[in-house]
C-alpha cells in the first residue's frame, strides 16, 4: 500500500518538477530582458556624477552620452482616485551635476507626440520629479506625500514646452483680440502660474497629500523635453541650494530619495491617471564619472545575470521544501482503490 | 463617502462630501412654453462673461432644440445612454407626485451618476465631449420631429419641438465638485453658486467629464475649467443700478419672452426647501408642483426648475423632468387663480424677488380649455425683496394702449 502511495506520488512529482523549474526559469529570464525587476527597485539608485562642462538643457548633450542611463518600471497609479496611467512601463534615467547645478535627463517611449493643450479632449504627455521636501527626515508616502511630509516635485509638460517655443512667433490671439487683457483671463489674475503665458516649462510644486499641490517658488527650476523616435527625454536642472522650505538643498556625496511619473497624453493621462515609480535613491557623487560610466550603481549586466542565478536558487529552495518539509495528505479512499 | 437625501429622487443616495446648508439656495423656474429661442439670454451672458480668447466655444447660457439639438452635441442622450449601459432597464420611478418636500415625485428606483460610477476612475459617470461637439450650439434649431400634413392639435402634438434654455444648474450635489480631484470647485455658503476655483484649478476636466449637464467648460488660453458664476457680483447687489441689493443674472433680466423667475429659496440641512408657499418659487416648484427639474434621475439635485412644453408627448417629458409632468401640465395648462397672477410676475423685476402676494380682481372673462370653463379674474401678483417692500406689481390682464393717429411721431 505504501509504495503504491509512494510511487504515485513521485511520478506525480516528477512532471511537476519540470514544469516548475522552466517556470521559475522563463520567469526569471522574462523580467531580465525586460528589465523589470520590482522586487529590487528600491535599492537601485541613480548616481548623479560630477562632469566638467555643463550638460545645459539639451536632452541631446554629448555629455549624456557618456551616462548610462538607470531603468526605472512604472506602474498605474491605484491609490486613489482617479486611478489610472500604467502604459508607459518605464523610465531611463540619468544624472549630472556641474557647477552646484543638478541636471536629470529622463527618457521614455511614446510613440505619439501630445504637445497641446487646446482642445478640451487634448491632454498633454508630462513627466515629473518627486523628492522629498526635508531631506534626511523620514521618506513621505511616494503617492504626493502626507501631511508631516511635504514633496517637491517639478513637473515638465509638453504643451508648455510647446508653447513657449511658439512665443515671438506670432499668435492669432494678439491680431484677433488686441484690447483684451489679463481682467479677461481670471485664472491668470488669480494668480494661477500655469495660466500665466511666458511661464517656465517646468513646474516647482509641493506636496503633502492627496489634491493638495501647490506651486512653490518660481523660476527655480529649468527644463527642456524633446520627441524623437517615439522617445520622449526632459533635462531638468536645479542650483544645489534651496530656494524655500519645500524643497531640498543638494550637495555632492549625499543621497536623495527620488521619484518618477509620466503622463501619456494620448491615454488622456492627467492627474492621477499616471505610470508612478516608487522612491530610488539618487547619489549625489562628489566623482567624476569614469568613461563609460553607469548611471545607475546596480544597472550593469552583471546585475541581470545575478537576478537569474538568484531566482533560480529560490526556485530550487522552493521546491526543496516543497519535497521534503510538507507533509504529504492522506490517500482518500478513492485514492487507495 | 456620504449618504444625502435628494428629494428629487425621493431617497437618499451616495455623494462624495457631507451635505452643507447653504444660508440661501440659488434657483430658477424656467417655462418652456413661453421660449421663443431668441437666443438673448445667451448673447447677455456671452457679452458679459465670455467674449475673451480662450472662450469661443464657451456658451454658459444656452438654448437648444430638442429632441435633436444639444450644446454640446447629445449631451443628455449620451449620458442617458451611459446610465442605462450601467442599470439596463432599471432607471426607473416607483410611485406618483404626492405632496411631500421629501419625495414629490414619488421615489426613482434606478442608478444616479455618482451611484453608476466605479469611484476610482469616475466619481460620477461621464464622458469628456471632444471640441467639434461644441461648436454648434445650436444645431438642429427648429427641426420637428415631423411636419404633419393635417396640421398639430393639443393635447400632443404629432410633430414637435421645443427650445431647451440652460444654464449651470448650480446643483445642491454637484457632480464637477465632487469629481474635482482638486477640490478646486466650491459651492458658496452664502447663495449655494457652484464655482471653479481658477487658482487652484489645473485644467485636468474631471468635471467636464462628470457634469451631467456638460456646463463646466475647458478654456485653452488659461488651462483651467470656466464655468457659469450665477452672476454672483449681481446676485450680491454689486451692480450700481439696484443700489446695494440683490439683483437677478444677466440672462434672466435679459429674457425677452419671460420666460424665467429667479431667486434665492431657504433650504433645510438636509437640502429639501424650508416651507414657504409666499416664496414664488416655492409655490411653482412645491405647492402647485408646476415647475420640474431637469433629468432629476442624474441625481445632482439640480436647480433650475422648468414648466414643461403643454404639447409635447409626455413620454419624452417623462424621460427629461421626471414623473411629474402630467400633473404639471394639467396644472399650468387650467391654473389657479395664484398660479396664474404668479406667472405674471415673470421678468417683472430685475430684483430678486423674496415674497409674492395676489390681489384678487375683478371677473374679466371666460376661457375654453379641453371642453372646460376656466374663468378669469383680474387679480394683481405683488413682489416683495427680502424686507417686505414692494418691488413691483402686475396685473393679470395686459393694459392696452392706443395710441392716437395725429400723434404719431415715429
Amino acid at each position: 500500500m505504501l509504495s503504491y502511495r509512494r510511487s504515485r506520488a513521485l511520478g506525480w512529482l516528477s512532471t511537476r518538477r519540470i514544469v516548475f523549474f522552466a517556470f521559475v526559469m522563463l520567469t526569471a529570464l522574462v523580467l531580465r530582458v525586460m528589465d523589470v525587476n520590482p522586487a529590487v527597485a528600491q535599492s537601485r539608485s541613480v548616481t548623479a556624477w560630477k562632469v566638467a562642462e555643463s550638460p545645459g538643457l539639451d536632452p541631446d548633450s554629448p555629455i549624456w552620452d557618456e551616462i548610462t542611463a538607470l531603468t526605472i518600471p512604472l506602474t498605474a497609479q491605484q491609490v486613489t482616485a482617479p486611478v489610472g496611467g500604467g502604459t508607459v512601463p518605464s523610465v531611463r534615467v540619468s544624472a549630472a551635476h556641474h557647477d552646484q547645478t543638478l541636471y536629470v535627463n529622463i527618457e521614455w517611449t511614446d510613440t505619439t507626440l501630445d504637445d497641446g493643450s487646446g482642445a478640451p479632449e487634448e491632454f498633454a504627455d508630462a513627466v515629473a520629479i518627486q523628492i522629498p521636501a526635508e531631506h534626511g527626515a523620514a521618506v513621505p508616502a511616494v503617492c504626493m506625500g502626507q501631511a508631516d511630509g511635504a514633496v517637491n516635485i517639478w513637473q515638465w509638460r509638453a504643451d508648455r514646452q510647446h508653447g513657449l517655443d511658439q512665443l515671438g512667433k506670432g499668435s492669432d490671439f494678439v491680431d484677433l483680440y488686441p484690447n483684451t487683457d489679463e481682467l479677461f483671463y481670471p485664472a491668470q489674475r488669480a494668480g494661477n502660474a500655469l495660466a500665466t503665458p511666458g511661464a517656465e516649462v517646468v513646474q516647482n510644486l509641493v506636496a503633502s497629500g492627496f489634491g493638495t499641490l501647490e506651486p512653490a517658488s518660481l523660476g527655480v527650476v529649468a527644463g527642456q523635453g524633446r520627441h524623437l523616435d517615439s522617445q520622449w527625454r526632459a533635462v531638468f536642472a536645479r542650483p544645489f541650494p534651496a530656494q524655500d522650505d519645500f524643497q531640498p538643498t543638494f550637495k555632492a556625496g549625499v543621497e536623495f530619495d527620488v521619484a518618477f511619473a509620466v503622463w501619456d497624453g494620448r491615454r488622456a493621462d492627467r492627474d492621477g491617471q499616471k505610470s508612478v515609480s516608487s522612491f530610488v535613491r539618487l547619489k549625489v557623487s562628489d566623482k567624476t564619472a569614469a568613461q563609460p560610466t553607469t548611471g545607475g550603481s546596480e544597472g550593469g549586466s552583471s546585475t541581470g545575470w545575478l537576478i537569474v542565478l538568484t531566482a533560480a536558487i529560490l526556485g530550487f529552495g522552493a521546491y526543496a521544501v516543497f519535497i521534503f518539509l510538507i507533509p504529504k495528505p492522506a490517500p482518500s479512499k478513492e485514492d487507495a482503490v | 463617502m456620504a449618504q444625502v437625501h435628494n428629494w428629487q429622487l425621493g431617497r437618499d443616495m451616495r455623494y462624495r462630501f457631507e451635505p452643507g446648508k447653504p444660508e440661501r439656495q440659488f434657483a430658477a423656474v424656467f417655462n418652456i412654453n413661453r421660449c421663443i429661442a431668441c437666443q438673448t439670454c445667451t448673447m447677455a451672458c456671452k457679452s458679459t462673461w465670455t467674449h475673451s480668447p480662450g472662450q469661443e466655444l464657451m456658451w454658459w447660457n444656452n438654448v437648444e432644440t430638442k429632441p435633436y439639438g444639444g450644446y454640446p452635441d447629445h449631451w443628455d442622450v449620451k449620458t442617458l445612454a451611459l446610465l442605462d449601459e450601467a442599470n439596463p432597464g432599471g432607471q426607473v420611478w416607483d410611485g406618483d407626485p404626492v405632496e411631500n418636500v421629501r419625495a414629490p415625485y414619488g421615489r426613482f428606483d434606478g442608478q444616479t451618476v455618482f451611484e453608476a460610477a466605479d469611484g476610482l476612475t469616475q466619481e460620477a459617470v461621464g464622458y469628456l465631449p471632444e471640441e467639434r461637439e461644441w461648436k454648434a450650439p445650436n444645431r438642429f434649431e427648429d427641426h420637428a420631429t415631423k411636419f404633419p400634413a393635417a396640421g398639430v392639435s393639443l393635447p400632443e402634438h404629432d410633430g414637435w419641438f421645443f427650445y431647451l434654455a440652460r444654464i449651470c444648474n448650480h446643483c445642491t450635489y454637484p457632480a464637477c465638485l465632487a469629481a474635482c480631484p482638486r477640490n478646486a470647485i466650491y459651492k458658496r455658503p452664502k447663495d449655494g453658486i457652484v464655482l471653479v476655483d481658477q487658482e487652484r484649478c489645473r485644467g485636468y476636466r474631471k468635471c467636464v467629464e462628470a457634469c451631467p449637464y456638460k456646463k463646466t467648460m475647458y478654456r485653452p488660453t488659461t488651462r483651467t475649467t470656466e464655468k457659469c458664476i450665477g452672476c454672483y457680483p449681481r446676485v450680491e447687489g454689486e451692480d450700481p443700478l439696484t443700489q446695494g441689493l440683490p439683483m437677478e443674472p444677466r440672462c434672466m433680466a435679459a429674457c425677452v419672452g419671460k420666460i424665467r423667475m429667479h431667486g434665492l429659496v431657504n433650504v433645510e440641512a438636509d437640502g429639501t426647501w424650508t416651507n414657504d408657499p409666499t416664496h414664488p418659487l416655492y409655490y411653482l416648484v412645491h405647492e402647485e408642483q408646476v415647475a420640474l427639474p431637469l433629468y432629476p434621475q442624474f441625481g445632482t439635485q439640480p436647480n433650475i426648475y422648468y414648466i414643461p412644453p403643454r404639447w409635447v408627448p409626455r413620454d419624452y417629458l417623462r424621460q427629461m423632468f421626471g414623473p411629474g409632468v402630467d400633473q404639471a401640465i394639467e396644472r399650468y395648462t387650467r391654473p389657479s387663480r395664484t398660479l396664474l397672477a404668479l406667472l405674471q410676475l415673470f421678468r417683472a423685476s430685475q430684483r430678486i424677488i423674496y415674497s409674492f402676494d395676489v390681489e384678487e380682481g375683478p371677473k374679466v372673462g371666460e376661457l375654453v380649455v379641453g371642453g372646460e370653463v376656466i374663468e378669469m379674474f383680474n387679480d394683481t401678483a405683488v413682489g416683495f425683496d427680502e424686507s417686505g417692500g414692494e418691488i413691483v406689481r402686475v396685473d393679470v390682464e395686459e393694459p392696452i394702449f392706443e395710441r392716437p393717429g395725429k400723434l404719431n411721431s415715429i
